[in-house]
């Protein structure tokens, strides 16, 4: 009998584990992560009697868990992808929406720019179109701003987010540790595993997955390892190696991920593929910074472009076009190295910086007078000024310190081409220092790249392709469109250079005033009325690099005197006239004297001694001063004023010291373009039409070469140069017949400058010459469009194989109430027979009893 | 398989998730109508929207530009316009005052004073403005008023050259303006090729009339005289005296002898030659030039002919009753052969009819009959020599020189003058490097070389070589070193061509002379013959030093002409004279026309000796001089006083006015055309245009543009499948097992 109440007993334990067990599956129906149990009955030990074993009852064998390891890794793995993707589909679609939207889109304002542009063309004396053009300008400068800024945005959100991920991994590795550990505790108490430590680690394992790619080894206790990104040990049994987010050592203005793993921390962004930390590494990488250097590659084609032509041309007031817009090369950016005081730049609208940057510096040794050396660091050149007297105007910069200087403080002013964003590697030596300037805007990819200085070599590695681009040789380095001008550099320091990054955001309008659009040509070009043949001539190329016509000045050459004289008993005096301005010079001028410390005494102290004075005679603030200069024994008095009218002369007084001087009683006016050319009879026994080129006051000019343009043999069609314009000649003049090349005065109507400008927008200029500035921005259009697409159908691919991977753990640990609805039934009857069982025991018993 | 609950779920909701997005995106596209709701829809038909969307817009800028330059050329044209009727009544009005001559000076004022309200308004017309306030005829100048009269009555050009131009297209541009001064500026006088005119003070009634060009290939636009004579022989008076002695002294007494030019009264003259057996050419120049001296005027030149006779020739010629008469001969001039002989230019008997000439007065044709060589220091300067003094002390004679009291003297070389002080006393060995010291300190280098030559003279000689460089010594009074004050220039380097044209030959026989040559009438014709190919009689006797080139001697036919250039000429001395050699005067037939050069001319009406014609290649006029000429013309009306030939005058402006007043019409008519074809241009500019722009908003609308048809099936289907997975999803969570127990 007890036998039977006993196996019955077993029965009724067993069940009621299984019927908890089933419950536990109902009410974990929905929690995230579960593995549904079962509960295992095993047979009691049977009793064996002669006649055969007698059982003895049932009772729980286990409580399983019926998971599967393989399907949580494939799990994982495929939620690392799954997450990267969704993450990279999201922060892809936001740029792909914003370039291609109406209201953010480049191309209607790069449209309507140029089509405002076309207006002043049809009409350049009035003001108004100009003002639209200048109007239009400010929207697409907008515009481009409003791009970058969007992206700017992204940029730092990625930031952002990388930090919150890099919490979420080290919350969740964390958690995962002390699983680690409580699994071990556990499995050191029994050999049963702990189903919801191992569901909740898994759990956890999957929520890190989204975050970043995972590799997991289990030991044989039970403890997981974690590695990331290239085998780094994120999680080691109990312990976690945490994740750090620093600034990042190339690039100071953004966030990296380290992991302190040793004693040096490991930059591992690089290595973070998967998850939504290698999203937004990856987003960053090859799409953001892809597209934030498309969009400033073409807003520094544009204006470089832009600026170019409109240099060419002349505004309204008769004035040199100046740049139209300002990327960089306008602002100049001044360092101050050592001083204590200030230094205020002006550039001249002629952008003088276009080629060199300048160190401004400070010297009072205490023995000479305190001065100032203006350095043009492309060439060395020094420029000496008397600290008495600023401002101080060297290639058209002015400059005007102010504050207390000490001796040998200077700023460095770097401007120029459009400069190239170059960061300096954190690790860098004192001494390095790089300038990389744009040279060849058709040359520009839209790609980051790094150099480092490796034992003598300079290795350039292009980024968007890893390709090494270094060229032999020695600095500047001329790659893909760039002037690389590293210096300083020792072996591991290294640049990471952004050629185009912030353009797109640093872009605006340098011209504020619409008379100043350069809407005509600087030169007219005409037949005298009383030309009997049709000769004509026809502008071939104006170089835009000599045109600055600005940068010319009057000056006034004469031939020095070998000897020095001897002046400075009585000195020699001259007047001397700039542009109105009439100042007595008195030069002082001591024969035996090295006066410029170069040794001899030669026509170089005479040379020196005029400028001494006449910077002597102009110290003020805003007289104009002159530059002497000497080449051979010819001396040049060059107005500092520059410009189509600045006129200079010499008068009166000491004529014989003039003569000694070399300096003539002369004036000289600015106007540098004025060229006639004259046809005659060539004479016998040659026949044909010869001409002479001269200038305004009948000089032969001389060619690009030197030599006199005089009784050139005439051919139709023939080409002739002179300093920075080339003209053809065409038709049949005759004897007498002439042409002129003049500054072109009150061209109000002229609209040739703006044509050409208008026509900018047609012209290829990025990629090799192959791309208008819209193509280029369609082809960002349909790079950031296909790069969405594809990640969007990888995404779904993706996600069928993360629901089918969700799928088949479902299939094995989910609960599925009907079959526990059913098992519930089934161990309800179970139980429920067992107790008839108990019931049977007990009437067996009672009957027993009652016959007892 | 089993599936758990949870998954059962989700995938439902997935499925419900899933087409609510296609629906959205569906409903999307409705509701924009467009397929394409962002790049990554397609990205490459995304860029070439773009693509189109620029290629659209610039055309519609394109189009707004054409309908500026059509409004901009309307508006010249119509101005053109009306300067064309301006023109064309002025036209009118001149003809009319033409037609009535001197009589009814009434009908010549009325019509003159409107000719000027005429030039009024086309004057305001050249001035016009368009409606932005820009001139339309000043070039780029569009804010400078184009035409003002300054204060002597000149219509003055302020604006440019400058054409306006505007982009009408991707690669087409289009003219639309047109300045002042091709319109109104450069129009050509006369008939367009040559402007005929008469001169001012013929005495005759001819009229010279507008011609034409006989043929484009001879035209020549050179400037031509027509000279009327009668056919006379023109000729000078000449002297001949037998053939000169040489052997006679003529420094022993003076010669006397009174001269009568041309019937004035006689001059006696008196000189002494201080001569010995010079070469007869000396001693006629000699003469010639005493006498020119004493008479203070250039009468006669003096030469000796072939036969070696001395000729004094009276300068006078072209058709002058020359007459030179030598009178009270005495002293030696009897010895020099000169006699009493009256000698007069030879007067062939006067003909009835007229002749003329025609000369070019740009190539000035006519035959050498006399050149001066040898004489005067003519030289064919060898450029690449040094500038050289020779002083005149001879150092050999090993004297020593006191420069006396310390002294000084000037160089000048090319421009540069320096003083060289001299003192002391100076042995002739020790001189030069003294000299070379001071003239190096004078001038602070080397500028001169002190030398002495086999004479023991002392040599300044020029550092530098070329042409054109001068040295000169300026005011040695103290002159020891026998440097006197002199220029030496090394010379202009003159081109040493000369050319020969002849017979009408466009190309020259070019010959080239060179210093080696030698300067004697031998070697320069022989070069001449050599160079011509023609085997030409030898030149003249050696002992005239005279080429007489004619044009027989080279076989050729009696119209031959020579004509000479190059500045060989001025080096060789030679003199041109301005008649036609063996070309016949043309006789004279009233209207006739004549053809020279390509040149098709008429005269008519009664020219008398002496009138001129002027037949001058075009230039340009601008149409306001030619009006104000005009109305100056008719202002000034002949009276009867003047008698005919200023009526011819009248006649003679009025046919020249017209020419020029044709001119500037078919000027504007051209300038019209031009207009006329941008017009078209800017037309069919527009069109084409227009349909690219269709076209290519064609394809823009394929490629983004909805279906509405298709999206809107698409759009029932999406909800009915997404209504299916809403019902299917909601039968579908009823059934659970739970109900049932």
């Amino acid at each position: 009998m007890a036998d039977i109440y006993n196996t019955a007993i077993t029965g009724l334990l067993a069940y009621r584990t299984s019927i908890a067990t089933t419950s536990n599956n109902i009410t974990n129906v929905n929690t995230d992560g579960y593995s549904r149990q079962r509960t295992n009955l095993v047979t009691n030990p049977g009793v064996h009697t002669t006649v055969g074993t007698v059982g003895t009852g049932v009772r729980v064998g286990s409580v399983v868990r019926l998971a599967d390891q393989f399907d949580a890794r494939l799990i994982n793995q495929y939620q690392s992808g799954f997450s990267r993707l969704d993450t990279m589909s999201e922060l892809t679609s936001r740029i792909d929406d914003v370039i291609a939207a109406a209201e953010s889109n480049l191309t209607p304002a790069i449209d309507s720019f140029f089509g405002a542009v076309s207006d002043v063309a049809n009409n350049p004396s009035s003001v108004d179109p100009r003002q639209v053009m200048l109007g239009q300008g400010e929207v697409l400068v907008e515009r481009f701003h409003y791009l970058a800024e969007q992206m700017d945005q992204l940029d730092k959100e990625v930031d952002t987010r990388i930090g919150y991920v890099v919490q979420d991994i080290n919350a969740l590795a964390s958690e995962i540790a002390n699983l680690n550990k409580a699994i071990t505790r556990s499995s050191n108490l029994s050999d049963v595993p702990p189903s919801d430590l191992l569901d909740n680690r898994e759990l956890l394992l999957k929520r890190l997955s989204e975050k970043v790619e995972v590799n997991i080894v289990e030991q044989d206790n039970g403890e997981m390892n974690v590695f990331i990104g290239n085998g780094q040990l994120l999680i080691s049994s109990g312990n976690t190696f945490g994740l750090r987010v620093d600034t990042d050592l190339q690039q100071p203005d953004r966030y990296t991920v380290f992991l302190d793993a040793g004693t040096i921390p490991v930059d591992v962004s690089k290595n973070l593929h998967g998850g939504e930390i290698g999203a937004l590494v990856d987003f960053r990488r090859n799409i953001l910074d892809t597209a934030m250097n498309r969009l400033g590659r073409i807003a520094i084609a544009m204006s470089d472009s832009f600026n170019q032509q409109h240099r060419a041309g002349l505004d309204l007031n008769a004035e040199g076009g100046g740049n139209f817009f300002n990327i960089i090369q306008n602002s100049p950016d001044i360092i101050n190295n050592t001083a204590a005081g200030t230094l205020f730049v002006q550039v001249g609208a002629s952008n003088a910086l276009a080629d060199s940057n300048y160190r401004f510096q400070y010297n009072d040794d205490g023995v000479n007078a305190p001065n100032y050396d203006v350095i043009k660091l492309s060439d060395g050149s020094v420029t000496n000024f008397l600290a008495a007297a600023p401002p101080f105007v060297v290639d058209g910069l002015t400059f005007t310190p102010g504050g207390v200087l000490a001796d040998g403080e200077s700023f460095d002013i770097n401007a120029g081409m459009p400069l190239a964003q170059a960061l300096p590697h954190a690790d860098n030596s004192a001494t390095a220092d790089i300038e990389v300037q744009l040279t060849d805007i058709s040359q520009l990819t839209a790609s980051d790249y790094e150099i480092s200085y490796n034992y003598g070599r300079y290795i350039v590695t292009r980024l968007s392709d890893g390709a090494d681009v270094s060229v032999p040789g020695s600095p500047p380095l001329e790659i893909d469109g760039m002037r690389i001008i590293p210096t300083g550099m020792v072996t591991g320091d290294s640049f990471y250079i952004r050629p185009t990054r912030n353009a797109a955001l640093r872009i605006s309008l340098e011209i504020t005033n619409p008379r100043d659009i350069a809407a005509a040509n600087p030169y007219r070009l005409e037949a005298d009325i009383d030309n009997l043949g049709d000769a004509s001539m026809s502008l071939l190329s104006l170089d835009n690099e000599q045109i600055d016509f600005l940068e010319y000045s009057a000056s006034i050459t004469g031939t020095v005197a070998i000897a020095p004289f001897n002046y400075a008993a009585t000195n020699a005096v001259f007047d001397l006239t700039i542009d109105g301005v009439t100042r007595t010079v008195t030069v002082n001028l001591n024969a035996t004297t090295d006066l410029n410390g170069d040794g001899p005494v030669d026509a170089n102290d005479t040379a020196f001694a005029v400028q001494a004075a006449i910077d002597a005679a102009f110290a003020g603030a805003t007289d104009p001063g002159a530059t002497v200069s000497l080449n051979g024994n010819n001396l040049s008095i060059s107005s500092n004023l520059k410009g189509i009218d600045s006129h200079i002369s010499v008068a009166n007084s000491d004529l014989t010291a003039l003569a000694q001087l070399g300096i003539d009683n002369l004036a000289a006016t600015g106007d540098q373009f004025a060229a006639n050319i004259t046809f005659k009879d060539a004479v016998l026994p040659a026949t044909g039409i010869v001409f002479d080129v001269t200038d305004a006051a009948g000089n032969i000019l001389t060619d690009n070469l030197g030599v006199p343009l005089a009784d050139i043999a005439y051919v139709e069609g023939m080409d002739v140069s002179v300093g920075a314009w080339t003209v053809r000649l065409q038709g049949s003049p005759v004897a007498e017949d002439s042409m002129s090349l003049a500054f072109n005065t009150d061209a109000t109507n002229d609209n040739r400058n703006v044509i050409e400008l208008s026509s900018l927008d047609s012209f290829s200029l990025l990629d090799s010459g192959t791309s208008t500035y819209s193509q280029a921005y369609g082809v960002m259009i349909a790079e950031v469009g296909t790069q969405t697409a594809t990640i969007r159908i990888n995404r779904e691919a993706e996600n069928v194989l993360l629901d089918n991977a969700i799928g088949r753990r479902e299939e094995k640990s989910g609960v599925n109430l009907d079959e526990e609805a059913a098992n519930l039934i089934r161990f309800q009857q179970a139980y429920t027979a067992i107790t008839r069982v108990v019931q049977t025991a007990q009437s067996i018993f009672q009957a027993i009893l009652d016959v007892v | 398989m089993r599936i758990s609950t949870s998954f059962f779920y989700s995938q439902g909701l997935n499925n419900m998730l899933d087409q609510q997005t296609k629906l959205l995106r569906i409903q999307d596209q409705v509701g924009q109508g467009v397929k394409l709701l962002s790049p990554s829809d397609d990205p490459s038909a995304t860029a070439r929207v773009l693509g189109i969307g620029q290629s659209i817009t610039k055309i519609a800028q394109y189009s707004e530009n054409s309908i500026y330059a059509k409004q901009r050329l309307e508006l010249e044209d119509s101005t053109l316009d009306s300067v064309s009727l301006a023109l064309h009544r002025i036209r009118e009005l001149t003809v009319q005052a033409g037609n009535i001559g001197t009589g009814d000076d009434q009908t010549r004022r009325a019509n003159t004073a409107e000719i000027k309200q005429r030039i009024d308004e086309i004057f305001d017309l050249a001035n016009r403005r368009d409606v932005n306030g820009d001139y339309l005829f000043s070039g780029y100048k569009s804010q400078t008023r184009p035409f003002y009269i300054d204060g002597q009555g000149k219509y003055i050009y302020n604006g440019d050259q400058g054409q306006m131009g505007l982009k009408i297209g991707n690669t087409r541009q289009v003219k639309v303006s047109d300045s002042g001064s091709d319109i109104f500026q450069k129009i050509r006088t006369g008939n367009g090729s040559f402007a005929v005119d008469s001169g001012l003070i013929n005495a005759g009634s001819g009229v010279i009339r507008e011609g034409s060009v006989s043929d484009t290939r001879d035209f020549v636009p050179h400037d031509y005289m027509i000279t009327f004579r009668e056919q006379d022989e023109l000729r000078s008076a000449k002297f001949t005296a037998a053939a000169a002695p040489l052997s006679i002294d003529y420094s022993v007494a003076p010669a006397t002898f009174d001269i009568s030019v041309h019937g004035a009264a006689p001059v006696p003259i008196t000189f002494n030659l201080n001569m010995t057996a010079e070469p007869p050419l000396v001693i006629a120049k000699s003469v010639a030039n005493e006498i020119n001296t004493q008479l203070g005027q250039d009468v006669v030149k003096g030469y000796v002919d072939a036969a070696g006779n001395m000729i004094i020739e009276s300068l006078e010629k072209e058709g002058q009753q020359s007459s030179l008469t030598f009178s009270n001969l005495a002293g030696t001039a009897a010895s020099l052969g000169l006699q009493a002989i009256n000698v007069a230019g030879t007067n062939p008997p006067v003909r009835e009819e007229k002749f003329f000439d025609v000369i070019d007065l740009n190539l000035s044709p006519g035959t050498v009959t006399s050149a001066d060589l040898g004489l005067g220091g003519v030289d064919i300067y060898d450029a690449d020599q040094p500038a050289e003094i020779t002083g005149l002390a001879n150092l050999s004679l090993g004297a020593d020189f006191d420069t006396g009291a310390p002294t000084a003297f000037s160089l000048n070389v090319n421009g540069q003058t320096r003083t060289v002080n001299l003192s002391g006393v100076h042995n002739a060995g020790s001189l030069i490097g003294y000299l070379q010291q001071q003239v190096d300190v004078a001038f602070g280098e080397s500028k001169l070389e002190v030398s002495r030559n086999g004479a023991g003279n002392i040599i300044l000689t020029t550092a530098e070589e070329g042409a054109d460089i001068d040295l000169r010594v300026i005011g040695f009074s103290n002159n020891v070193l026998g440097l006197v004050a002199n220029d030496y220039d090394s010379g202009i380097d003159r081109n040493n061509q000369l050319d020969i044209y002849i017979d009408g030959n466009k190309q020259p026989v070019e010959i080239e002379l060179t210093a080696g040559l030698g300067i004697t009438a031998t070697a320069i014709a022989a070069e001449i013959n050599a160079a011509t190919g023609i085997n030409a009689s030898a030149p003249n006797s050696p002992l005239t030093e005279e080429i007489v080139i004619n044009s027989d001697q080279f076989g050729l036919t009696d119209t031959a002409s020579l004509v000479f250039q190059g500045s060989a000429l001025e080096t060789l001395g030679i003199n041109i004279v301005n008649t036609v050699v063996g070309q016949p005067a043309r006789e004279y037939v009233e209207k006739q026309s004549f053809i020279f050069d390509g040149h098709d001319v008429s005269i008519e009406g009664d020219p008398e000796g002496n009138d001129v014609f002027t037949v001058k290649a075009s230039r340009h006029q601008d149409i306001f001089t030619t009006l104000r000429e005009l109305v100056n013309d008719l202002e000034e009306p002949p009276n009867e006083e003047n008698g005919v030939s200023m009526l011819a005058q009248l006649s003679q402006r009025i046919a020249i006015s017209l020419s020029n007043i044709s001119q500037a019409s078919s000027n504007i008519v051209s300038s019209r055309t031009a207009i006329g074809a941008r017009l078209n241009i800017v037309e069919s500019q527009e069109g084409q245009n227009e349909s690219q722009k269709n076209q290519l908003e064609k394809i823009r609308s394929d490629i983004i543009d909805l279906d509405y048809a298709e999206a809107i099936s698409q759009l029932n289907f999406q909800m009915t499948a997404f209504q299916a997975a809403q019902q299917s999803f909601a039968q579908i969570q009823q059934l659970s097992l739970f109900d049932y127990i």
